[in-house]
């Protein structure tokens, strides 16, 4: 009797032990990937004087002044939003338009279409894009292109094309063939088939697709930073200019931070599993 | 339903070939064979109509200016010398690069800066994706708070984080607070090492969302089985769980392998090679040759070694992991 109840207690720490284990290592973690951004948060509502000093004030009075800071003028930040929207909105379209087409030719109507999808992917991620992006700049610099929206949407394109015609690729092999053999067979023809049989079956995925090349267009840096001056710059080349010869606006900068930290964290809510799911739906199915 | 048998294209039910004559068979297959490649070119002719579009702007955009880099690479080309024309000096560019004390430097810290980031942040993502797999109270909070990191954008994160490893910055406060004292982060250990640190502040999430999805994949009989065979959780992991997660792992390997020997951003905004270019990364090198010291020819070339280092990075992932997966 004794040396059964000993074991149960003995059981029981041991889960005690398991859990409080799991909740610490996961309770630590979400502090250490928490913690920067609320940081952050916090430094965005100091004077650009409190945010730098030892030791750090955690009671202060709050400002709104930073944000202010990054509405003026100076760092047109409307239009810098403009910018990153409509390079993300136009990049994303041209490469579904342009890989529905192909990633269909290649999954059903060319027999060697599966390889030349793998050995695309594969050399376009392996290309450094700064390799892409020197040739790029010269160019654009002939064309006079540079500090131009379009600019930065050929790079991306340029960039992600191959990446979403493989996505898309992956998407309509997972569709059964048959519903389009038997659209084939009552005299549809092969576009009427995709537009008329492929595509709605693909439309999830396509929703997928076009948020991973917006992301990969929104966070992009190297091709803007290179490719623009002043007119066209994007979101995240924009964060440099609050560093200066002057002095850094750390204040500045954080509020900045924030603003564009809150849509992502706001998608991420709203639809974080779609989100998740592109991911692992862009990354496993090599 | 569509019947199979009625079109020629589409035969691949059972026929009753065994009672006919062996001759009609055999000339039948042969006619077969030879419709078969008609067919197929026909296929791929009508196929490129499909992909032209795409092929077309993938020429226009991706494959002419990586031959226009090649062809710059030996080329010397520098903006700052444009009186100097442009002129063919065949491989000199790239054996300059080897002489080049910048190179071998920017090579070390890539290959440290992807090493390092490689060990932290594989075991980092498996503790957690075994972790979040259970049933835990919160999950989807703390997956958001987790994951969050890696959506951010890193220029931007690499500016937060800037921000943070100042002298007078609340990382060097909290060191002190556990009386580590404060850190130079200016020099070039702790350089690399801030560019580390963010990189798997940032990144160890892209790992555990891919093992996750590895662990999900697998069926729970198997530890159970395990389980009653008296494995514990220790080896339980290192028998069934990692053995079964060999693909995910290798993914995630090349994935990050090539991610992190491009890096650019955050060496470039944490350290911005400093001091004096001892951080460098390979991407930053390129950069720096081509727009600090406007020697296009030196940069293309820098940017074709470094698409090489990586294609060999990514191969002997490969060879040395994907082998025996395959056997």
């Amino acid at each position: 009797m004794r040396g059964r109840n000993e074991r149960s207690v003995l059981r029981w720490t041991r889960k005690l032990f398991a859990r409080v284990a799991v909740y610490g290592t996961l309770l630590l973690y979400s502090v250490w990937a928490a913690f920067p951004i609320a940081w952050v948060v916090l430094t965005s509502f100091k004077t650009n004087a409190e945010a730098l000093t030892v030791p750090p004030k955690v009671v202060f009075r709050p400002t709104v002044s930073n944000y202010a800071d990054v509405f003026a003028a100076v760092y047109q930040f409307p239009s810098v939003v403009a910018n990153s929207v409509v390079v993300a909105a136009f990049g994303t379209a041209a490469i579904i338009f342009l890989a529905v087409p192909a990633a269909y030719g290649l999954s059903r109507v060319i027999p060697w279409g599966r390889n030349a999808v793998s050995f695309g992917i594969i050399s376009a991620r392996t290309f450094p894009t700064i390799g892409l992006a020197i040739p790029l700049f010269i160019l654009m610099q002939n064309a006079r292109l540079l500090d131009t929206r379009l600019a930065v949407v050929i790079a991306n394109v340029a960039y992600s094309l191959p990446f979403g015609i493989w996505m898309i690729f992956g998407f309509i092999e997972s569709i059964p063939i048959e519903l389009e053999e038997a659209a084939l067979l009552d005299g549809c023809s092969r576009v009427g088939a995709l537009a008329r049989v492929v595509v709605p079956q693909l439309l999830p995925g396509l929703g997928a697709t076009a948020i991973l090349t917006s992301i990969v267009a929104w966070r992009e840096y190297l091709f803007p930073l290179i490719l623009t001056t002043r007119d066209a710059r994007t979101l995240p080349v924009v964060a440099g200019s609050f560093i200066t010869d002057v002095g850094p606006n750390w204040g500045g900068l954080c509020a900045y931070s924030v603003l564009t930290i809150l849509p992502i964290a706001i998608f991420c809510v709203v639809t974080g599993r779609l989100l998740i799911k592109g991911f692992i739906a862009g990354a496993v199915k090599g | 339903m569509l019947n199979r048998h009625a079109v020629p294209g589409l035969a691949g039910g059972i026929r009753p070939t065994a009672c006919l004559p062996l001759r009609r068979v055999l000339s039948a297959g042969r006619f077969r064979r030879r419709h078969r490649f008609r067919f197929l070119r026909r296929r791929s002719v009508a196929g490129l109509f499909f992909i032209a579009p795409a092929l077309l702007t993938l020429a226009a955009t991706f494959v002419y200016p990586v031959c226009y880099n090649l062809w710059l690479s030996l080329h010397s080309y520098n903006l700052s010398e444009l009186y100097l024309g442009i002129h063919f000096v065949g491989l000199q560019n790239y054996a300059a690069e080897l002489g080049d004390p910048y190179f071998w430097s920017a090579l070390r810290n890539s290959l440290i800066i992807t090493l390092a980031s490689l060990a932290l942040e594989l075991p980092i993502g498996m503790a957690l994706a075994l972790i979040l797999y259970r049933r835990i109270r919160w999950n989807g909070f703390f997956r958001f708070l987790i994951i969050l990191p890696l959506l951010l954008i890193p220029a931007v994160t690499a500016y937060m984080w800037r921000f943070m490893f100042q002298y007078d910055g609340i990382v060097n406060y909290i060191l002190s607070l556990i009386h580590v004292g404060a850190v130079n982060w200016a020099k070039t250990a702790t350089g690399l090492l801030s560019v580390i640190i963010v990189t798997v502040w940032e990144n160890a999430p892209f790992s555990l969302i891919i093992f996750l999805a590895g662990l999900q994949s697998v069926d729970p009989e198997l530890w159970a089985a395990a389980k009653v065979d008296g494995a514990g959780p220790v080896r339980r992991f290192l028998h069934v769980t990692l053995p079964l997660m060999r693909p995910f792992v290798l993914v995630v390997i090349v994935i990050r392998t090539m991610d992190l020997l491009r890096l650019f951003d955050e060496g470039y905004i944490l350290t911005g090679g400093a001091p004096a270019r001892t951080t460098e990364t390979l991407s930053q090198l390129v950069y720096t040759s081509t727009f600090t010291y406007f020697n296009v020819g030196q940069g293309s070339a820098l940017a074709v070694v470094e698409g090489l280092i990586v294609i060999a990075a990514v191969l002997s992932c490969f060879l040395t992991l994907g082998v025996r997966q395959g056997t």
